[in-house]
C-alpha cells in the first residue's frame, strides 16, 4: 500500500515540472490518494497567473490524477475536490468536472454547488460543454432536480450593454442591452441542443419552464424594459427570428435565437409524447406578453392542429390575431395547413368576419395621428382593400372557398398581387453581381450578325437583379475569348455598339492574345480608330450608376490593355505594316486626362501605388503600350542592338520627351512608367537613357524620386548596364533609407534595393573594400531588419542552386565575415543566416562554426526547421557540433511547439551523438536529453537505454 | 619615486586557472547558453574562490554570486528586480531626515536634540520611519516573490511544482542570497561554511538546468512500483 513516505521520497526526488506531472501520470491506483492527502498535495491548487498582459492557466498534475482514478474510487476522490481550496484556474475545474462524469450520478451530484461555482467564475475552454455534459449524466441517471440546478446555472444570461451609435449632428442612439451567455453564442447553443432532448425526456414540463423562463428573461433584456409585461407587447422578433421554423432567413445564432429553437423543439417533444397536453401548450404560450411566445404557438398549432381542429379554429377566428403582422408569418403558415379542413360554414364566417372586420375608425385615427392630416375616403377603401386581399392570400387561393376565391380574384385585378407572399418571413436578399440575357452557351450558337443585332436592340428592364449591359458584356467577352479570329475579323461591325459591349469585345481578345491565340489586327485597328475618336464622357449616363459604362474612357483603357498585350506578344502582335496606323490609335490615349492629380489624391496614396495606378489608368497603361510600341519596332527593324535609338521612332520620342517635362505632366503615376520600364527605355535608345536618367529619377524631387525609383527597383532585375549607368540614383535610394525602421516586409522597394545589392555582389561586381561602394552604404544605412532581408535573400538564393563554384562560396563566405567584422550581432539581422546554413551550400565545418555564433549571439537562427534538417544531415559526419547547435537551438525556445517541430531531427541529432566515441560528445547528448525530457519530451527516454 | 619592478610582482603569480568539476562546467555551459554574462559571473565568482593567494576571496566570489543570483532574473525575462533598493540605503536616507529634523526642532540645541517637543521636523521624520517600518514586510515579500518567479523561469517547463518543494527551494535560494549578501559586506564565514552554501547552491541550480531528467523518472518509477506492488500484494 502507498505511504505517505513513498510520497514523501517522490517528492524529495522531484526537480523540475516535467518530474512532477510525470509522477502524477505514472499513479494508477487510488491508494495513493490518502498519503497525497495528508502531504498536503491537494491544499495548493495551481493558480491561474497573469503573464505578459495575458492569462495562463496550468495543469495541475494532481486533479489530472483524480480524473484518471475517480472511476475506481468515486467517493474519496469527491471528497477531496470538495476539500480543495477554491482556485481560479479553469483547468483543475474542467478537471473536476471531467472527474464527476467518471463517478456515479448520485456521487457526482455533490459537486453540484461547487460546479456552479466554477461557470460563474471561469467560464472558459470545454468547461462548458463539460458541464453540459455533466447535465446529461446527471438527468440520464434520474437526478433531474441536480441537472435542472446546474442547467440554471449554465444556461444563465447577463445584459451587455451595446456601443452607442453617434452621428455628425451629434445625435446619440442608445440601443438596449443584449442578453449574453457566460460563455460564446456558438456553445450556448450546441449546449441546449445537448441538453434540451435528454431534460425534456426524463423532466418534460419543468425542463420547459426553465426554457421559457429563459427566453423570457432573454427578451426583457432586448426590450430595455425594467419589468416584464402584462399585456401583449411587441418584442421585434420578426426581424431577429423571421421564421419559428429552420429557415434561410434566421440568420441569428445568439442565445435569444438558440433559446427559441429549444423552447420550440422541447414542446414539440412533451406534444409528441403527450398530443393532448397541446392545447395547455398553446394557451399557456399565448397568454404570455412576448410575440414571440405567441408564433410559437401557432407554430405548434399549425405542426399538431389536427386532433385539435376546434382550437385552430378559434385562433383563425381571431382578428386581432390575423391582423397582427409580427406573427403573420407562423399565421400564415397555419391557415394554409388546416383553413381548408375547418367545415366550410365556419371557414365562410372567418372570410365574412374579414370583409368585415375593417375598423375603419381606428384606421383614421391611427393615420391622423401618425400624419398629422386625415386619410380620405378614397385611401381608406384602398387600405381595406389591400388588407382583404392580403389575409384572404394568406390563407391560400387553394384553401379558400368558391365564393372568397372570386373575392380575391376580384381584389388581385383592381390592385395587383400583393407585393409579397405572406407566407414568406420578413425580407432578406443577397447580391450575385450582374446576370446577363444569355449565358455563353446561348451566346456562343449565335452568328456576329445576330450578336451585334441583340448589343444593339436588347434593352434592360432596369429591374433589381435583372440581367444587365454590364452581365451580358462579360458573356460577351467569355465568348470572344474563345473564338478571337471570328470577332476580330468582324471588329468593325461593333462601331455604334455601346461602349460596355465594345470593352467586353476588348477584354476577350486581350484575355485570348494572353492564351496565345492569335487575332485579326487589321479589322481591330479601324475599329480602334473610331473608339479614340469617341468622347470619353456620354451625356446622362455620368454621376449616376445605370450598368452602363460612363462613356468610352473605360474601352479606352481596355484598348491600352489590348495594344500593351499586343506589342509584347510575339508572334501574335499587330504586322508590321500597321505601325502608322497602330501609333495613330496610341498617341491620342496618351493624352488621355486619366489620371488627373485629383484622381492620384483620391485612388493613390496608401490605395494605390504610382505604379499600380499606372496599369489602371488610360494615360497610364498607355504609357507602357507606347513603350511596349518602341520595342515592337526595333524587333521588326533588324538592326544592330547598339544601332537603334529613338530617332527611328520619333513620334516615341516626342511623346517620352513631352510626358517627362514637369510643366507638361506631372502625374506621378507616369513617372512610375518610366521607372518601371527604365531597362528596356535604356534598350530602346541608351545615350536618351544616359541623358534623361536623372530627370527620370529626380534628385531635388523627392515624390518624384520615389515614383520612379519604387517602379524601377520593385519590377526589375539588377542589370548591370543599367546599375552602372544609374550607380548615383542607387545611392540616393540607399541614402534615403531610414535606419530606424522596425521591419522589412518583402518585395517592399527597401527589400528589393538589398536584393539588387546583393544580387550584384553575387555576381562579382563588387569588392568588399570598396570604400563607399554601394554595397558598403547599404551595410552602413540599413536597419538590422533590412540586412537581414539582405542575408536572407543570398541564403534562400544559394539554397536554389544546385551548388555553389569555390570563388563564389568564398565570396559569400567573405562576405559573411565582413559583416560579422563591421556589425554588432545585434545590428544585422544575422539570424537570417539560418538559411545559409539550411542551404547546405557552404563548407559545413565552417557553416557550423558560424550557426553555433548565431545561436550564441542572437538567441535563434531563422528559418529553425531548416536549421534541424541540415543539423540531421551533418550529424553523422559532425555530431559534436550539430548536437552543441541543437541544444542552443532548444535552449533558445521558450514555447513547446517550436520544439515539437523538429523532434524527428533532434533525434537524429542524438543518436548521432550517443554514438560517438567522444565521451565529451556523448555527454553533451545525454545532457541534451535530460534537458528534452524537463521540457516535457518524454519520448527521447529510450535513447539512454 | 620610481621601482625595479612592476607593481604586480610580489601580489602573486597572476590569475591561478580553476579547474572546474563536471558539474560546474556544466552548470557553466547552461547557464552560458541562457546568457553570456551569467556564465561569466559564475566562472568569475568560482575563479576568485578558487585564488587562495587573495586574502579577501571570501568576500569577493560571495559578490559574484550574490550579483549572478540578482542578474538571473532579467536574464531569464523575470519582471521586477530580485532586490529593490536595499535596506542599509534606505536606512542612510533616513538618517539624513533625522539629521534634519533634529536641526530644525525647537528641541534642537548645542547641537543635541531634547526631545521635548513632537514638533513639525519630528513628526516628518516619524512619518517617514512608519514608511520604513511599513514597507519591511512587503520588501521582504516581493523579494520572495520575484525569488520564486525566478525558479520558475529556471524550470525547463515553467510548469507547477508541489507547494512544499516549491516552498522549500525558495526558502533555500532565500538562505542562499543572503549568506552572499552577509559574506559580500564581509560578515563572518569560514571556507568550509562558503564551500558548503556553493554546493548547495549548485546542486539547486542544477535540478534546473542541468536536469537528469530521466534518471529521476527512473527513481520515481522504482517508488510507484514499490507502493503499487504492496498494494497489489
Amino acid at each position: 500500500m502507498p505511504t505517505r513516505e513513498h510520497v514523501q521520497e517522490a517528492l524529495s526526488k522531484i526537480k523540475t515540472s516535467a518530474d512532477y506531472e510525470y509522477f502524477f501520470d505514472r499513479l494508477s491506483t487510488p491508494d495513493w490518494i490518502d498519503p497525497l492527502r495528508e502531504s498536503g498535495i491537494f491544499s495548493s491548487p495551481a493558480a491561474a497567473r497573469k503573464e505578459g498582459g495575458g492569462t495562463w492557466f496550468p495543469n495541475w498534475p494532481p486533479s489530472r490524477y483524480l480524473v484518471r482514478v475517480a472511476a475506481e474510487a468515486p467517493e474519496k476522490v469527491a471528497a477531496v475536490i470538495a476539500d480543495i481550496p477554491e482556485t481560479d484556474n479553469v483547468r483543475i475545474h474542467e478537471d473536476f468536472v471531467d472527474a464527476a462524469l467518471a463517478m456515479p450520478a448520485e456521487i457526482a451530484e455533490s459537486l453540484l454547488q461547487p460546479a456552479i461555482r466554477w461557470i460563474e467564475s471561469s467560464p472558459y475552454f470545454l468547461l462548458p460543454q463539460k458541464l453540459a455534459d455533466l447535465v446529461v449524466h446527471l438527468a440520464a441517471a434520474d437526478r433531474v432536480r441536480a441537472a435542472l440546478d446546474l442547467s440554471r446555472g449554465l444556461l444563465a444570461l447577463r445584459p451587455e450593454a451595446r456601443p452607442t451609435l453617434s452621428f455628425d449632428d451629434d445625435d446619440e442612439v442608445q440601443y438596449s442591452s443584449e442578453p449574453k451567455p457566460l460563455f460564446d453564442d456558438w456553445d450556448y447553443q450546441e449546449i441546449l441542443r445537448k441538453v434540451t432532448p435528454v431534460l425534456v425526456d426524463r423532466a418534460g414540463e419543468e425542463t420547459l419552464a426553465v426554457l421559457v423562463d429563459l427566453l423570457e428573461a432573454a427578451v426583457l433584456i432586448t426590450s430595455g424594459m425594467d419589468e416584464r409585461p402584462t399585456a401583449a407587447t411587441e418584442d421585434l422578433s420578426y426581424i431577429w427570428r423571421p421564421a419559428v421554423e429552420e429557415h434561410d432567413q434566421n440568420i441569428g445564432g445568439d442565445a435569444k435565437n438558440s433559446l427559441v429553437v429549444a423552447v420550440r423543439d422541447a414542446s414539440m417533444q412533451l406534444i409528441e409524447s403527450n398530443p393532448d397536453g397541446l392545447p395547455d401548450l398553446v394557451q399557456d404560450f399565448l397568454r404570455r406578453p412576448w410575440r414571440i411566445f405567441h408564433r410559437i404557438a401557432l407554430y405548434l398549432l399549425e405542426k399538431f392542429g389536427e386532433r385539435h381542429m376546434l382550437l385552430v379554429e378559434q385562433i383563425l377566428r381571431d382578428m386581432d390575431l390575423l391582423d397582427e403582422l409580427a406573427v403573420r408569418h407562423e399565421m400564415a403558415l397555419l391557415a394554409r395547413r388546416h383553413f381548408a379542413s375547418l367545415p366550410v360554414p365556419v371557414q365562410l364566417e372567418i372570410v365574412r368576419a374579414i370583409d368585415e372586420g375593417f375598423d375603419e375608425e381606428e384606421f383614421r385615427r391611427r393615420y391622423a395621428e401618425a400624419r398629422g392630416e386625415a386619410p380620405t375616403d378614397e385611401l381608406v377603401r384602398e387600405w381595406n382593400a389591400h388588407r382583404r386581399r392580403d389575409l384572404l392570400a394568406m390563407i391560400g387561393r387553394e384553401s379558400l372557398p368558391e365564393s372568397a376565391r372570386e373575392l380575391l380574384d376580384t381584389l388581385v385585378a383592381e390592385f395587383g398581387e400583393p407585393t409579397r407572399d405572406p407566407a414568406e418571413a420578413s425580407f432578406s436578399v443577397s447580391w450575385v453581381g450582374p446576370t446577363s440575357p444569355l449565358d455563353v452557351d446561348a451566346l456562343r450558337e449565335k452568328s456576329v450578325e445576330e450578336t451585334v443585332e441583340l448589343l444593339r436592340e436588347w434593352t434592360p428592364s432596369g429591374e433589381h437583379m435583372a440581367p444587365s449591359p454590364e452581365g451580358l458584356g462579360r458573356v460577351l467577352s467569355a465568348v470572344v475569348e474563345e473564338d478571337p479570329q471570328k470577332w476580330s475579323t468582324a471588329a468593325t461591325q461593333f462601331i455604334e455598339v455601346d461602349p460596355t459591349y465594345v470593352r467586353g469585345l476588348l477584354w476577350g481578345l486581350r484575355e485570348a492574345l494572353r492564351q496565345k491565340r492569335g487575332v485579326n489586327w487589321e479589322p481591330v485597328i479601324a475599329l480602334s480608330d473610331w473608339i479614340v475618336a469617341q468622347p470619353r464622357d456620354i451625356p446622362g449616363r455620368e454621376g449616376e450608376y445605370t450598368d452602363l459604362d460612363p462613356g468610352w474612357v473605360w474601352a479606352r483603357k481596355a484598348l491600352a490593355d489590348l495594344l500593351t498585350e499586343g506589342f509584347s506578344s510575339q508572334p501574335l502582335g499587330p504586322p508590321f505594316e500597321l505601325r502608322a496606323r497602330c501609333w495613330t490609335v496610341i498617341e491620342p490615349l496618351t493624352q488621355d486626362p486619366e489620371p488627373t492629380s485629383e484622381y492620384e489624391a483620391q485612388y493613390g496614396g496608401d490605395n494605390m501605388d504610382p505604379a499600380t495606378l499606372s496599369i489602371n489608368t488610360v494615360r497610364g497603361q498607355t504609357m507602357h503600350a507606347a513603350i511596349y510600341y518602341g520595342l515592337w519596332v526595333r524587333r521588326h527593324r533588324d538592326e544592330g542592338p547598339g544601332d537603334f535609338s529613338l530617332n527611328v521612332v520619333p513620334e516615341l520620342a516626342d511623346v517620352l520627351n513631352a510626358h517627362l517635362d514637369t510643366s507638361v505632366d506631372s502625374s506621378l503615376t507616369i513617372r512610375a512608367v518610366y521607372g518601371w520600364r527604365f531597362p528596356q527605355l535604356m534598350l530602346l535608345d541608351r545615350t536618351w537613357a544616359a541623358d534623361n536618367y536623372r530627370a527620370v529619377f529626380p534628385a531635388d524631387q523627392d515624390v518624384l524620386f520615389e515614383a520612379a525609383w519604387a517602379a524601377y527597383v520593385k519590377f526589375n532585375p539588377p542589370y548591370d548596364e543599367v546599375v552602372e549607368l544609374i550607380d548615383d540614383v542607387y545611392v540616393q535610394a540607399i541614402d534615403r533609407l531610414d535606419s530606424t525602421a522596425d521591419e522589412t516586409a518583402p518585395y517592399t522597394p527597401e527589400a528589393r534595393l538589398a536584393d539588387h545589392v546583393m544580387t550584384l555582389y553575387w555576381r562579382g561586381k563588387f569588392f568588399l573594400e570598396t570604400e563607399n561602394g554601394l554595397l558598403q552604404r547599404l551595410v552602413d544605412k540599413a536597419p538590422p531588419s533590412l540586412l537581414g532581408e539582405a542575408l536572407n535573400f543570398i541564403g534562400r538564393s544559394a539554397r536554389e542552386v544546385e551548388q555553389l563554384d569555390d570563388d563564389l562560396r568564398d565570396r559569400l563566405q567573405n562576405l559573411w565575415g565582413w559583416l560579422k567584422e563591421r556589425k554588432s550581432p545585434d545590428s544585422a539581422g544575422f539570424k537570417s543566416f539560418g538559411w545559409w546554413f539550411g542551404s547546405g551550400r557552404f563548407d559545413p565545418a565552417w557553416a557550423l562554426r558560424e550557426l553555433q555564433w548565431v545561436l550564441e549571439n542572437t538567441r535563434d537562427a531563422d528559418p529553425r526547421h531548416l536549421v534541424a534538417e541540415e543539423l540531421a544531415r551533418l550529424a553523422p559526419l559532425y555530431p559534436k557540433e550539430s548536437v552543441l547547435s541543437l541544444r542552443l537551438l532548444v535552449e533558445t525556445r521558450t514555447k513547446q511547439w517550436e520544439i515539437y517541430g523538429i523532434r524527428d531531427e533532434a533525434r537524429i541529432i542524438l543518436d548521432a551523438a550517443l554514438s560517438s566515441k567522444d565521451a565529451n560528445t556523448k555527454e553533451i547528448a545525454t545532457q541534451q536529453v535530460h534537458a528534452l525530457g524537463a521540457r516535457g519530451f518524454r519520448e527521447f527516454r529510450d535513447l539512454l537505454r | 619615486m620610481g621601482s625595479a619592478t612592476p607593481p604586480s610582482e610580489g601580489l602573486g603569480a597572476g590569475p591561478t586557472p580553476v579547474a572546474l568539476t563536471g558539474r560546474q562546467l556544466a552548470l557553466f555551459n547552461a547557464l552560458s547558453a541562457k546568457n553570456a554574462r551569467l556564465g561569466s559571473m559564475y566562472l568569475g565568482a568560482l575563479r576568485v574562490f578558487a585564488d587562495e593567494s587573495n586574502p579577501d576571496r571570501l568576500a569577493l566570489a560571495a559578490h559574484g554570486l550574490r550579483e549572478l543570483m540578482e542578474k538571473m532574473g532579467p536574464a531569464l525575462g523575470v519582471s521586477g528586480a530580485m532586490r529593490g533598493v536595499g535596506m542599509t540605503q534606505k536606512v542612510q536616507a533616513l538618517r539624513k531626515v533625522w539629521v534634519a529634523s533634529c536641526e530644525a526642532s525647537v528641541s534642537f540645541s548645542d547641537g543635541q536634540w531634547g526631545g521635548e517637543v513632537i514638533d513639525d521636523p519630528l513628526r516628518d521624520y516619524l512619518g517617514t520611519s512608519d514608511d520604513l517600518f511599513r514597507s519591511m514586510p512587503e520588501e521582504a515579500r516581493s523579494r520572495r516573490s520575484a525569488a520564486e518567479e525566478v525558479l520558475r523561469h529556471m524550470d525547463p517547463l515553467q510548469g507547477e511544482m508541489p507547494e512544499p518543494i516549491a516552498a522549500e527551494r525558495v526558502r533555500e535560494w532565500m538562505d542562499t542570497w543572503k549568506f552572499f549578501e552577509r559574506v559580500c559586506h564581509h560578515g563572518e564565514a569560514t571556507e568550509g561554511q562558503f564551500d558548503t552554501r556553493l554546493d548547495a547552491f549548485e546542486t539547486l541550480l542544477q535540478g534546473y538546468l542541468v536536469p537528469e531528467t530521466f534518471g529521476v523518472h527512473d527513481d520515481l518509477d522504482a517508488i510507484i512500483e514499490e507502493g503499487e506492488r504492496i498494494a497489489d500484494s
